[in-house]
């Protein structure tokens, strides 16, 4: 099993989740944007379609208040001139007639635009269905009464859609007669219909009126929409005695609601800002939580390092604590046999008792020191913990890996999560994996690159007692560290454990004697290995015992 | 047994047992000592024991009056031993006060950096005291032999600037080897006057011939400028 430095195991994890939190977020995000922006349309959409009502409605009145208006102008003509002249400013009406009881014409008068009148293609006697329809209603309630619509061709290709509206003439409350006015439908709409009433609606093109009849047949139209885009429609019923029609609005909007108009592209860029502003909350997160793991990496390196330092400034401070009083004791004992070489025959004993004298008290000195550190080592003994072989390796693999890298080094743990657990200084323990781990990558460095693979294989695998040197019986761990380097010459085996000693410029000589003391203090030994011929190598070994409910050392 | 019954070894050390220790050593080799606990004390007392050879430079310049020698513990809290030695050398002591590093074994760098810098040797703790003394005799006679120098450059100093400035001209001139003669015709003075003024040369310089009077000013030349 080869494992791949995982730093953090648990911040791989949360990692993962991390990312499916973030695309379920965009993507509600995203929902809710939509559903917005379709809220807005919808409801922008709907405006739209009261407001055409509205329009439809409105012009639906203002045709029946003109139609009223003419119906009353007609009432009241008082004489035939004004008729010719109602026909010279009224351009929606094309035609006006009197007639008798018996609807027989007496006299009519045609709009100037037309000045031969508009049944010249076809006579007004095809037409008088109609009349009489309209005329029988009239009649009948008194009041003005309307035909059904229809078509006078004009036998160019054109031709007028019309009303005809009948208005019962009475005098003395008896009926005399009619006049018949004849409408344009297409004339009324427009002198009647603005259709630049307002839309409220910025991309609506202009609207189109239309008239339909019952049956839904187009009588006329009005204004011209472009025809691209979302088609609205909205109608109103134009009821008059007679007959009835159909007003039809109809509105064509090219662009999409949502682009252009007011509320919904505030929305859009609400929604947009607030995305941004979450994406930038979550980079911010992650770089802080970046720099969190970072400083957190650097802590622990931190803390190794310091941990690696007090070995060196610990044999730094020793020697010097030992210096001073050795120092002083040579220059007693120097001085002492000065006296006695020079002056063998007046010697001064008192000057030989004070010097010897110091140089007990300068020894108790040394001595003191020596105890010190004897005491350091024996307070860490409280430091003993339950731990799993592999925790300790885990712990130690983020500093090694880096090194590891560095020189091209190939790292290979083999230690099972279900090993029993051993009863160590964890700390001191880490320090010992450390420095043979250490020393054996250093044995590699110098190997050229095309040298072969360079390996450091670290193991913690059961041990049966039977073969140990440990006469303690119970079971152990057995840890080892092996390197493909070159192995221990026979010159540095001899020393291999010596203080002081060491192979390397910057080297204490202090590791792997340090690392013993340790091992021994654990109750084990400190073994190594040398391994010849095709494949070299050394290997460092210990072992630890496992964790009883009895265990102590 | 020891001939340099005037010198003086100084010793500074932050640590009383060693002070005292090599203090009594040193004794027990007929070394008169002084001893200091820290490089600031040594500083302060600096006038006491060494004469400044000018009243003008900055820094001022001191020397020892009698062979001297100075054993300088590296590690010592407040002013470090290092950095006394630097100032040491700003005052042109070395010369006169040989310095001898005590070091630990982590300060084996900068004791050799020290040695380049003039330094006249090392010594590592714990010592082998005779080989020590050995190395603070050669400094003592090193130092003995700078004072020395010293010493007549004062001297020959104070016999030139009791010339007057007509004897100055005529001893520049003997010391060139230039005849009497030609001496007078240079100076438009008969040559009687000459060797009247070159006797007087040679009483106030107290030597008996030009040759004696030209060494003189030769092995003395580098003090005086």
């Amino acid at each position: 099993m080869t494992l791949t430095p995982q730093l953090d195991h648990a911040a791989v994890l949360s990692k993962g989740r991390r990312i499916w939190l973030l695309i379920a977020l965009v993507v509600l995000i995203a929902l809710l944007l939509a559903a917005l922006v379709w809220l807005v349309g919808r409801y922008e959409q709907s405006r739209f379609e009261e407001q055409l009502e509205r329009n439809a409605m409105t012009m639906v009145s203002e045709i029946r208040t003109h139609l009223v208006t003419r119906t009353h102008q007609i009432q009241r003509l008082p004489t035939q001139a004004a008729a010719q002249s109602m026909l010279d400013l009224h351009l929606d009406i094309l035609r006006i007639e009197q007639r008798d009881r018996q609807l027989n014409t007496k006299i009519s008068f045609n709009s100037p635009a037309q000045t031969n009148g508009i049944y010249t293609q076809f006579s007004r006697q095809n037409f008088l269905p109609e009349i009489y329809q309209a005329c029988a209603l009239a009649s009948r309630s008194l009041e003005p009464a309307y035909s059904p619509s229809y078509f006078v061709a004009q036998g160019d290709g054109t031709g007028f859609e019309v009303i005809d509206m009948c208005v019962p003439k009475i005098t003395d409350k008896r009926l005399v007669g009619y006049t018949v006015v004849t409408f344009s439908l297409q004339n009324i709409l427009q002198q009647r219909v603005n259709i630049n009433s307002p839309l409220g609606f910025s991309g609506a093109g202009q609207q189109e009126v239309l008239l339909v009849a019952a049956d839904g047949s187009r009588l006329a139209a009005y204004g011209l929409s472009k025809r691209k885009g979302d088609k609205f429609t909205a109608q109103s019923l134009l009821d008059l005695p007679g007959v009835t029609l159909i007003l039809r609005v109809e509105s064509w909007i090219a662009a999409p609601f949502w682009l252009a108009n007011t509320p919904t592209a505030l929305v859009l860029v609400l929604a947009l800002a607030l995305s941004a502003v979450l994406w930038l909350l979550f980079r911010d997160t992650r770089k802080r939580l970046r720099t969190e793991a970072e400083f957190r990496q650097s802590q622990e390196r931190l803390q190794r390092s310091a941990r690696l330092a007090t070995l060196g400034e610990m044999a730094s401070m020793l020697s010097h604590e030992l210096n001073q009083p050795l120092a002083a004791i040579a220059s007693y004992a120097t001085g002492s046999l000065n006296l006695l070489e020079t002056e063998p025959h007046a010697l001064d004993l008192y000057e030989i008792k004070m010097a010897l004298e110091r140089i007990a008290t300068q020894s108790q000195r040394a001595g003191q020191v020596i105890k010190s550190v004897n005491d350091f080592v024996r307070r860490r003994e409280a430091d003993h913990s339950v731990i799993a072989p592999k925790a300790l390796f885990d712990a130690i693999l983020p500093l090694l890996t880096l090194q590891a890298r560095q020189h091209d080094i190939r790292l290979i743990v083999h230690a099972s999560p279900d090993l029993p657990r051993v009863w160590c200084d964890k700390t001191l323990i880490e320090q010992v994996l450390i420095n043979l781990a250490r020393n054996g990558m250093q044995a590699m460095q110098p190997l050229p690159s095309d040298a072969g693979d360079k390996v450091l294989t670290m193991t913690a695998q059961r041990h049966t007692a039977s073969l140990t040197t440990l006469t303690q019986s119970a079971d152990t761990i057995e840890f080892w560290i092996e390197d493909t380097g070159p192995g221990l010459s026979a010159h540095v085996k001899e020393q291999l454990f010596t203080p002081f000693f060491t192979t390397k410029e910057e080297g204490t000589g202090l590791g792997l004697s340090l690392c013993r003391t340790v091992i021994e203090q654990h109750g084990s030994n400190l073994t190594y290995a040398n391994y010849e011929g095709a494949r070299t190598g050394a290997r460092f070994g210990f072992h630890l015992k496992i964790y009883t409910d009895n265990s102590t050392l | 047994m020891n001939p340099l019954l005037d010198a003086t070894v100084y010793l500074v050390d932050d640590d009383a047992s060693v002070r005292e220790a090599l203090a009594w050593m040193l004794r027990t080799r007929r070394l008169s000592n002084e001893s200091f606990d820290s490089a600031d004390f040594f500083l302060a007392e600096l006038d006491v024991h060494f004469p400044r050879t000018s009243q003008l430079t900055a820094p001022p310049k001191y020397a020892a009056k009698y062979p001297s020698c100075l054993l300088l513990d590296v590690r010592m809290p407040g002013t470090t031993g290092l950095a006394l030695f630097e100032q040491l050398i700003q005052f042109d002591l070395l010369e006169t006060l040989p310095v001898i590093f005590l070091t630990g074994h982590a300060d084996l760098p900068t004791a050799v950096n020290a040695v380049k810098r003039g330094a006249f040797d090392f010594c590592e703790k714990p010592f082998s005291n005779n080989q020590l003394v050995d190395r603070i005799l050669a400094a003592l006679v090193l130092s003995q032999a700078a004072v020395a120098r010293h010493q007549a450059s004062r001297t020959l100093l104070k016999q030139v600037s009791e010339l007057t400035e007509r004897e100055q001209a005529v001893m520049r001139r003997v010391i060139e080897g230039i005849p009497n003669k030609l001496i007078a015709d240079q100076l438009d003075i008969s040559v009687r006057t000459v060797e009247v003024h070159r006797s007087r040369v040679f009483d106030k310089m107290k030597v008996n011939s030009a040759v004696e009077l030209a060494n003189l000013v030769r092995t003395t030349a580098a003090e005086l400028t």
